[in-house]
């Protein structure tokens, strides 16, 4: 007798397989089989961010799981052919291996929640089967999808293209399940939509097309392709930093797109380097009007009652609970503590942890640092007037516009830091393989390709091992170099012999260097905030 | 020379009923010149459109050279726009492929209009500028030469006073089939003016094959084609015959297509041609030639000793003969009246 199990999830399938087991059957020999996605799961190649999740998170068994969209398992009966179950030889028993779809896992998945996982059983790694998923095109209406370029809360982004005029285009997907567990999820989303299908604007992200597929629960927002945001380079820049001029290219598209919505009578209330992206021809397209406001047609003022921005972003009124506050201005605030943070690399307020920062932003006006007056004036002075305390004193957009820093053209010093590069080696569309695949699919059929549970936990191992390894010897090597560093009459000595250790060494002190500069940043993300202002108000 | 009112021009012919526009025939009452006329209505709200036709004025205008379709004038009147264009008695070879080339044109005609081309994309080029969608539907032809239009899709290297090294943006859907693959690609390497050329070797290929290439091809598989290298050729007897190879018979429904199938198989195009062509139609932008340079190809030695209005001589009885082209001035417009269309394109200070 065969029994065929199914789950999205591998540890979940470990329990369907193992619970169905106890009902009377063997338990020894279960060959599970998984269908893992693409590119950046187990064996194919994690990507190195991967690695450090793995070092930090010592759970090697969820982490290729994560990625898996269909996950099929299969329970295979006849026990005797499966204990060598290993590489090739799972070839040929493929004939007696059922693979379910979508909707047979999910009907598993239901049935096993209602009858309770009564307990946990063993299936050996040997066991579990994952076959690397081929590239098969997937349509969305006229959009072929890609590869995925990010994840959130609310869902994936996926690279597109339009099948009919070929432009590069990213499709936010949002699925119901994942919008119900976020709290005004719903909501935030229809808004959303509401408002980027009136902006047309060149500094505004464009909503080229929105898809509902009612029988998956799901929701593509097609947008216009952006090569990555502010926020990616900066982390991945040395000092966390880009030079002044730079900056203040950035920071004049971001003044024309604000203006734009101030004119629609949209305040964006969550601006910063994240939500800040850029087209392949470096033009700012501000994004995320998730927790965006539109001003009624008929209102008096920019009077607002609710902030949901991010925390370091966000100017006192809203640190200190005000009732309602202009909109305008927090919008002025954010960009202020935005154009701050590209130049500099720090935040104007800090805390280590969000009470702490919310209540550093409400305490006290801000004071430009003198290190920033010697940098140059000019700035220092607009950064100052944009994070004036006081809503009233702050400077509007038609101020800034006349700035002297803002009309000036600061000199290119430095060359400007790059875009991180992408994933794809020529930065080509990722739909690019999928086409292939499917206009040319005949020619080259690949072969399945297996491995098992047991295989990716000895590469994650091994990975692991080695990273370890690494970072101990560029610990030693730092320590090495700040003891040389530290004796102050052989600076150039020590220098010599950071040299000497070799470039990756250096990097490594640089690193240090900086680490005792700043202390470490974490940004709380919104919802934090959003929990806080209700813990205020109830 | 040209007036602001209606009541000087008169309308002839509707030569073109477009979604956003119209394009007629007329004659300039004051010294009875042929005209082409676009009628742009402006309140429709079709405000993209309106942006490119703008955009079109404002860049066509920069341009003064022989083989660029200048706008004569524009002016507004009763909620329309109108465009004036000097007429170009033969049309877009597009058309003309459709009516009388319909298995190419002859190599000869083919190289001396792709002279005037170049010679225009040379001039844009020095000035900086792409045109961006070079087809044979954007190529004029009249009785002594051709020009380049429809500017619409052209960008400039130069913006804000910076010039910037590469050029980003996609082509419109329907000039997909002659766009480079690099444009197609939109990475953040960008393309430079080395995308006209290329759509220069696609062009030849319809030109001279009558059809154009990527006709009725799926998008994304003509896209992956190009990414692949993969290009079209000129069907003659080195090219064309494989065919027969592969099917061991012809296998053609028609006498039509059969009829076409002997004259591709059995004509013979110059090396030099397909050499044009591959030169054109390089994958690597940087290897492809400049226009500048392409102007010294063998291809155009056999432009020496003719010109356009010879051959157009050849094939007047065929372009007489047929019924598209009936204007009642085509078979009188001698070289005499050509010469006054000239002279009337003057600058009014």
């Amino acid at each position: 007798m065969t029994v065929t199990v199914t789950s999205t999830h591998v540890m979940d399938a470990q329990v369907i397989a193992t619970h169905l087991q106890a009902g009377g059957e063997q338990q020894h020999g279960s060959n599970i089989l998984v269908d893992v996605a693409g590119k950046d799961v187990g064996l194919a190649g994690a990507a190195d961010d991967e690695m450090t999740v793995l070092l930090t998170n010592q759970n090697y068994h969820q982490e290729p799981t994560s990625d898996i969209e269909e996950a099929f398992l299969e329970r295979n009966g006849n026990n005797a052919e499966l204990d060598a179950a290993a590489g090739g030889q799972l070839h040929a028993e493929l004939a007696g291996v059922t693979w379910l779809d979508d909707d047979a896992i999910d009907a598993l998945d239901r049935v096993t929640q209602d009858i309770g996982n009564m307990f946990f059983n063993r299936v050996d790694s040997q066991d579990i089967i994952y076959q690397q998923k081929k590239k098969n095109i997937k349509l969305v209406g006229k959009y072929v999808m890609g590869d995925v370029l990010g994840e959130g809360s609310y869902g994936k982004v996926k690279e597109a293209m339009n099948s009919e005029n070929l432009s590069r285009l990213a499709v936010k997907i949002l699925t119901k399940r994942k919008l119900r567990r976020i709290p005004n999820g719903e909501q935030n989303v229809t808004r959303e939509i509401h408002l980027l299908k009136q902006l047309k604007h060149r500094n505004i992200v464009d909503l080229v097309d929105v898809l509902y597929n009612e029988e998956k629960q799901k929701m593509y927002l097609v947008m216009e392709y952006c090569i990555g945001g502010l926020q990616e380079m900066l982390d991945n820049a040395p000092d966390k930093k880009m030079p002044l001029y730079q900056a203040h290219r950035y920071f004049q598209q971001l003044v024309n797109g604000l203006e734009y919505l101030h004119s629609c009578r949209v305040i964006h209330k969550d601006i910063k380097p994240g939500n800040l992206l850029l087209t392949l021809d470096q033009t700012l397209k501000i994004s995320d009007f998730g927790v965006a406001e539109q001003l009624d047609l008929f209102a008096a003022d920019d009077a607002c009652t609710t902030g949901q921005g991010t925390p370091a972003f966000q100017p006192p009124e809203i640190a200190n609970g005000h009732e309602t506050f202009a909109g305008f201005k927090v919008d002025i605030w954010s960009s202020g503590v935005t154009l701050y943070n590209l130049a500099t690399g720090f935040y104007p307020f800090e805390g280590d942890n969000i009470y702490r920062l919310l209540e550093n932003i409400g305490r006290s006006q801000w004071i430009a640092p003198d290190w920033l007056y010697d940098m140059d004036e000019c700035f220092a002075r607009l950064i100052l007037g944009m994070l004036q305390a006081d809503p009233s004193e702050r400077l509007s957009l038609q101020q800034i516009r006349k700035d002297t820093w803002f009309l000036s053209a600061p000199a290119v010093t430095d060359p400007p830091i790059p875009i991180p590069p992408l994933k794809e080696k020529y930065g080509r569309s990722t739909v690019l393989p999928y086409l292939e695949a499917y206009h040319y699919g005949s020619e080259q059929e690949q072969e399945d390709v297996y491995f098992t549970e047991h295989d990716v936990n000895q590469e994650l191992a091994r990975r692991a091992a080695s990273a370890a390894a690494e970072i101990r010897a560029n610990k030693s090597a730092a320590a090495n170099a700040a003891c040389h560093l530290y004796e102050p009459s052989t600076s150039a000595e020590a220098a010599a012999a950071a040299m000497a250790n070799g470039s990756r060494e250096e990097t490594s002190i640089k690193k240090k260097g900086s680490g005792f500069k700043r202390r470490a940043k974490k940004l709380a993300s919104c919802i934090s905030v959003r929990k806080l202002s209700h813990c205020r108000t109830s | 020379m040209c007036s602001n009112s209606l009541a000087d021009y008169q309308f002839t012919k509707v030569l073109k009923h477009g979604r956003f526009s119209s394009v007629y025939k007329a004659n300039c009452v004051g010294n009875n010149h042929s005209i082409v006329i676009k009628k742009f209505p402006l309140e429709h709200g079709n405000d993209a459109e309106l942006k490119k036709l703008f955009a079109e004025i404002q860049c066509c205008r920069q341009f003064k050279h022989p083989n660029i379709n200048k706008i004569l004038h524009c002016f507004t009147a009763e909620c329309d726009m109108f465009v004036l264009y000097p007429y170009m008695c033969f049309g877009a070879c597009q058309i003309l492929l459709e009516s009388i080339f319909t298995n190419g044109f002859p190599e000869a005609l083919i190289a001396l209009l792709f002279k005037d081309v170049l010679s225009a994309l040379m001039y844009i080029h020095m000035n900086d500028f792409v045109h961006g969608a070079v087809k044979a539907g954007h190529i004029l032809l009249d009785n002594q030469k051709a020009v380049l239009t429809n500017f619409h899709e052209s960008r400039s290297f130069i913006k804000h006073g910076v010039k910037i090294p590469v050029l980003h943006g996609v082509s419109q859907e329907k000039n997909l089939n002659w766009a480079a693959p690099e444009v197609l690609d939109q990475n953040i390497n960008g393309y430079t003016e080395k995308c006209d050329i290329y759509s220069v070797g696609i062009t030849a290929c319809e030109m001279a094959n009558g059809i154009q290439p990527y006709f009725e091809t799926q998008p994304t598989l003509m896209y992956t084609e190009k990414i692949r290298g993969n290009v079209p050729s000129l069907l003659d007897r080195s090219t064309y015959t494989m065919l027969l190879d592969d099917q061991g018979k012809m296998p053609f429904e028609n006498s039509m297509t059969r009829r076409t199938y002997e004259i591709f198989s059995q004509r013979i195009l110059s090396d030099d041609f397909h050499q044009f062509v591959e030169i054109c139609l390089n994958r690597n932008a940087e290897n492809r030639w400049s226009a500048k340079k392409l102007m010294t190809h063998a291809f155009f030695k056999q432009c020496r000793h003719s010109t356009i209005s010879d051959h157009i001589k050849k094939c007047r009885s065929e372009l007489d003969n047929n019924s598209i082209i009936d204007d009642e001035s085509m078979g009188q417009l001698d070289d005499r009246d050509v010469n006054e269309c000239r002279e009337d394109v003057q600058w009014n200070f």
